[in-house]
C-alpha cells in the first residue's frame, strides 16, 4: 500500500485554541506535530468567539466556587464536577500567559481588566478584546507556537487513529487535502483537539463536523451528552448573505417577533416577558410558530423593528443596523428572517481530571470533550475550557510519551483506511449515483427537525429510522464526480459523511432515552425537569464492534441540587 | 458547503459568473468557465460557489468562518482582492485567484509564506523575564489593538493589492507586515527593537498609495502604519 510514514512524539489534532493549548504544553524536549484539517489560526471556532473568556473574578464576591456554582446550576448538574472544579482554579493565570504571547485584553485607565457579564454568570467575569476576543486569543497562542518552533501540518485531514496491537494508540492516518497523499503518522500519543459536532445541524458555518468525537468513539473511546445541542435563538437566516446572530439587544430595544400573519406570538409562549423571555424558551417558541405553519417563507420568523422610529434604531442597534446595511437591507424599513441556530454541542468525548480518554495514549481537551458543561453550556465557559483542557492534555499526553516507546501501528487498518478511500476515488458515476451535497442538506434538515429544539418520541423514533435508511440505502450510493488529487474539498465532503451519520444516530437515541427537559434538551411529550430519574448521563461506546449505550449516575461529589433549594424545586428544564 | 442555508427557491434573476479555473493534474493554464447561479438578494460570492458545490460542482476555494474573521476566502473578484464572504454577487462577475500568489488550484493560493515570516520577524514578546506581567497599558495602545491590531484577519488582501511589495519580497514584505511589527512595537511586554526591524524590513518602501486600505475588507489601513512606524523612528533618531 501506499503512503508516505512520519514520526513525532506526540500528534496534536486540530488548529483552534485547545490544539494550540494543547502544543504549547507538550514540552520542548519533545517533538510535537500539530495536524489541521485547514490552517493553523483560520481554521476551528476559537477565532470567531466574540464574547468573552470567562477568568477574572473582579468582584470581591466572586471566585471559583460562585463560577463553580453557575456553571453546574447552568448545566443542570450533568456536568463532571472534578473538570469544573479545574477549570475553576486554573482560571487566574490565563490573562497573564496569553499577554506574553502577545495578546493584549481591555483594560480600564487605571489598568485594570476590563469585565463582561454573561447570561448566568451572577458576576461580570469574563474579559475580552473589543469584540474580538477569540481572535485575540489566537493572536497570543499562535505566536508562542511560532516561538517554540512547533511543526504542523495544515490541510492534514486526519480521518482514524492508528492502534498497535494491544489496542494502544500508536498513530494517526490523515489524508492530505493539498496532494491526495496518505500519511500515517508513527506518534507516542495523540490529543484530540477538534470542534464538536454542531455542523450535523443547521450551524451559521460548518466548522464543528464532529471529526473528533466519532474517531475517538471508532477508536474505543467513551461519548457522552450528545444529546445536548445548544441553539442560539435569533439567528441571522434569511437572506443568505447575511451572517452571525442578531444579539439579544434587538430584542431588548423594543424589537418585536412576528410569525406569518403579523402577530408578536410570544404572548402564546410568555405573555408577561414576550420577546425578553429566556433564550431558550424563545427557541422553543419560535420553532412552535414555525411547525404550526406560521413561519416566515423561507422557514424562520420575522423579527422587526420598523415599528420604532428609525432614529433609535440607528443609534441603539448600530452594529445591527450596520451589519444588514451592508448587505442592502434596511432593517428600519423592512422586517428581517431570524431562526434558531445550533452553535455547540455540549457532550462530546469522556475524559477524566487528567484530559485521558479509555484508550492508552489518547488524550483529548476543549470543545470536543464532555463533562465541563453538563446539559447547557455557559457563555464564554468555552474559551476558558479549551485554555485550561487543552494545556492539560498537552502535558499529559507529553508525560505519556516520555513514558513510551513507539508502538507499530496496526497493518490492517491502515490498509483498510487506504482501501476505504481509494475505493471513493475509484467508484464511476452511474445511473442510481448521488452526490453528496444532496444528502447532506437532507441530513441536515433531518437533525433540525427531528432532534432539533423541540423533541418528541414520534419525531426522534422517525429520525433513527431514517438516519439508518440513510446510513445503508443512501450513503452507499454517495459518488464522487471529482476524481482530482489535489484540494479535491469533495472527497473531504464524502469523508465526513460517517460522522454525521453515526454521530447523528447516537444523538437522536440520547435524546429518545432522556424521557425528561433539562438544559438544551426539550421534549415536548416530558417537559419538566426529573431530577429522582435523570441526574444520568448517557454514555456510548463499541464493544466488539457494536455501538453499546449505557446511563450512569452523575456523580455529585461536591455539590447537588438540592443545595440550591429554588432550583431544586422547580421543575422547569432551564436555570 | 461551509455552512448550511436553505435551498434557493424563488431566485429574483439568473445570473452568469466567471471563475477562472485550474487544476494542476490535467490543465496546462488556468482558464475561465461561466456558470449560471439563481440570485436573492443580498447573496455573496461564497453562497455562490457553495450553490455550485450542492450541485456537485466543486471549485476548490478556502473558507471557514464565513463571518469575515478569519480571512480565509480572500480571492480577487472583479480585479479586486476580496473576502467572498462579504462581497455582495453581481451579474458578470470575474473571480480569479488572489494575484501574486502561486495557484495551486482553482481559488486556492499558496499561503505557507505566512507562518515562515512570522518566524523570520519573531512576532511575539520577547520578554525581560520570563513571568513579566502588564501592570498598565497606555490608552492610546489600548485602543489601537482594539481597534487596529486585534482586528487584522491576515487574508492577505493588502499584501496582494500593494505595488510595492510582492511575497517573495526580500525588501518590503509589505502593508500586513508593517502592522504587525506595529503591534509588537506597541506591545507593552516586548523588548526587541521592532523601529530597527521595520528599518530594515523596508519601511521606508511604503509609497502611500493606500491601495491596502482600499482593499482591507474590515476597513484597516495598514499602511497607515508604515507612516506610523517612520514617524515613531524619525521621533526617536532626533530625540524626542
Amino acid at each position: 500500500m501506499n503512503y508516505k510514514e512520519i514520526k513525532a512524539d506526540v500528534v496534536i489534532i486540530g488548529g483552534g485554541g485547545a490544539a494550540l493549548s494543547a502544543a504549547i504544553n507538550v514540552g520542548k524536549d519533545l517533538d510535537t506535530l500539530i495536524l489541521d484539517k485547514g490552517q493553523v489560526g483560520k481554521s476551528g471556532c476559537s477565532p470567531n468567539a466574540h464574547g468573552g473568556l470567562a477568568v477574572h473574578y473582579k468582584d470581591p464576591n466572586d471566585g471559583p466556587e460562585i463560577h463553580f456554582e453557575d456553571t453546574l446550576l447552568s448545566g443542570g448538574f450533568l456536568n463532571n464536577q472534578d473538570l469544573v472544579r479545574i477549570l475553576v482554579q486554573n482560571t487566574s493565570e490565563i490573562v497573564p500567559m496569553l499577554e506574553r504571547y502577545g495578546a493584549l485584553f481591555d483594560r480600564d485607565e487605571h489598568g485594570n481588566l476590563l469585565v463582561r457579564r454573561f447570561g448566568g454568570h451572577r458576576y461580570a467575569r469574563s474579559v475580552f478584546c473589543g469584540d474580538e476576543t477569540g481572535h485575540e486569543m489566537m493572536n497570543g497562542l499562535r505566536r508562542e507556537v511560532y516561538r517554540l518552533g512547533i511543526r504542523y501540518i495544515d490541510e492534514a485531514f486526519v480521518t482514524r487513529l492508528l492502534h498497535d496491537e494491544n489496542g494502544e494508540i500508536a498513530g494517526v492516518f490523515f489524508y492530505y487535502l493539498p496532494t491526495g497523499e496518505f500519511y500515517v503518522v508513527k506518534s507516542k500519543a495523540v490529543v484530540l483537539a477538534t470542534a464538536d459536532a454542531a455542523g450535523l445541524w443547521p450551524a451559521a458555518s460548518e466548522r464543528q463536523r464532529g471529526d473528533g468525537i466519532y474517531m475517538a468513539l471508532m477508536a474505543g473511546a467513551e461519548i457522552a451528552d450528545i444529546e445536548f445541542i445548544q441553539y442560539h435563538p435569533t439567528h441571522a437566516w434569511w437572506p443568505p448573505g447575511v451572517r452571525g446572530s442578531v444579539s439579544e439587544a434587538f430584542r431588548g430595544e423594543g424589537g418585536w417577533l412576528l410569525n406569518s400573519k403579523g402577530e408578536r406570538f410570544m404572548k402564546r409562549y410568555d405573555p408577561e416577558n414576550m420577546e425578553l423571555a429566556t433564550r431558550d424558551k424563545v427557541s422553543v417558541s419560535i420553532m412552535m410558530e414555525i411547525r404550526a405553519g406560521r413561519g416566515a417563507p423561507h422557514g424562520g420568523i420575522f423579527a422587526s423593528v420598523t415599528h420604532l422610529p428609525a432614529k433609535y434604531v440607528k443609534k441603539r442597534l448600530p452594529v445591527i443596523y450596520q451589519k444588514y446595511k451592508n448587505f442592502g437591507i434596511d432593517i428600519t424599513k423592512e422586517p428581517i428572517e431570524v431562526r434558531p441556530r445550533p452553535h455547540y454541542l455540549c457532550g462530546g468525548v469522556v475524559i477524566d481530571e487528567n484530559a485521558a480518554t479509555k484508550v492508552p495514549g489518547l488524550f483529548a481537551g476543549g470543545a470536543v470533550t464532555a463533562g465541563v458543561h453538563g446539559a447547557n453550556r455557559l457563555g464564554s465557559n468555552a474559551l476558558t475550557d479549551i485554555i485550561v483542557f487543552g494545556k492539560i492534555a498537552g502535558k499529559n499526553a507529553g508525560e505519556f510519551a516520555r513514558s513510551r516507546e513507539y508502538h507499530s501501528p496496526n497493518k490492517n487498518e491502515i490498509e483498510e483506511e487506504i482501501k476505504r478511500i481509494k475505493e471513493i476515488f475509484d467508484k464511476p458515476w452511474g445511473e442510481d449515483s448521488i452526490s453528496i451535497g444532496k444528502v447532506r442538506r437532507e441530513l441536515i434538515e433531518l437533525m433540525d427537525r427531528d432532534v432539533g429544539v423541540i423533541r418528541n418520541e414520534t419525531g426522534l423514533k422517525d429520525a433513527i429510522e431514517k438516519l439508518n435508511y440513510i446510513k445503508h440505502e443512501i450513503a452507499p450510493r454517495v459518488t464522487l464526480r471529482d476524481k482530482s488529487k489535489t484540494f479535491n474539498f469533495e472527497v473531504k465532503d464524502i469523508l465526513e459523511l460517517p460522522f454525521r451519520i453515526e454521530l447523528g444516530i447516537a444523538s437522536a437515541t440520547a435524546a429518545l432515552m432522556r424521557k425528561e427537559s433539562r438544559g438544551t434538551h426539550f421534549r415536548e411529550d416530558y417537559p419538566h425537569r426529573d431530577d429522582e430519574n435523570w441526574l444520568k448521563n448517557i454514555v456510548f461506546f463499541l464493544k466488539d464492534g457494536e455501538l453499546k449505550v449505557e446511563t450512569r449516575e452523575v456523580e455529585l461529589k461536591y455539590k447537588k441540587p438540592t443545595d440550591f433549594p429554588e432550583y431544586a424545586k422547580s421543575r422547569s428544564p432551564w436555570h | 458547503m461551509t455552512a448550511y442555508i436553505p435551498e434557493i427557491k424563488n431566485p429574483d434573476a439568473i445570473y452568469t459568473i466567471y471563475i477562472k479555473r485550474f487544476n494542476p493534474e490535467t490543465d496546462a493554464e488556468p482558464h475561465w468557465v461561466s456558470y449560471k447561479i439563481p440570485h436573492v438578494k443580498s447573496m455573496t460570492v461564497i453562497e455562490a460557489l457553495e450553490y455550485l458545490q450542492d450541485q456537485g460542482i466543486y471549485v476548490a476555494f478556502r473558507a471557514n468562518c464565513r463571518e469575515f474573521t478569519c480571512g480565509s476566502c480572500a480571492m480577487t473578484i472583479n480585479g479586486k482582492p476580496g473576502l467572498a464572504c462579504m462581497t455582495l454577487l453581481k451579474d458578470g462577475m470575474r473571480i480569479e485567484p488572489l494575484r501574486g500568489y502561486k495557484v495551486l488550484r482553482d481559488l486556492v493560493v499558496d499561503t505557507s509564506f505566512a507562518g515562515e515570516k512570522f518566524r523570520e520577524l519573531e512576532l511575539w514578546p520577547h520578554l525581560e523575564n520570563p513571568e513579566a506581567r502588564i501592570e498598565k497599558v497606555n490608552m492610546k495602545v489600548q485602543e489601537r489593538y482594539k481597534n487596529i491590531y486585534s482586528r487584522c484577519i491576515e487574508c492577505y488582501s493588502c499584501l496582494s493589492a500593494c505595488p510595492q511589495s510582492d511575497p517573495e519580497s526580500t525588501v518590503y514584505p509589505g502593508p500586513m507586515w508593517m502592522l504587525q511589527i506595529a503591534r509588537l512595537h506597541e506591545h507593552p511586554l516586548d523588548t526587541m527593537n521592532r523601529l530597527d526591524q521595520a528599518d530594515k524590513n523596508g519601511v521606508w518602501n511604503c509609497a502611500g498609495c493606500f491601495e491596502c486600505a482600499s482593499v482591507c475588507p474590515v476597513k484597516l489601513s495598514p499602511g497607515s502604519l508604515a507612516s506610523f512606524l517612520r514617524r515613531e523612528i524619525i521621533k526617536k533618531e532626533v530625540g524626542l
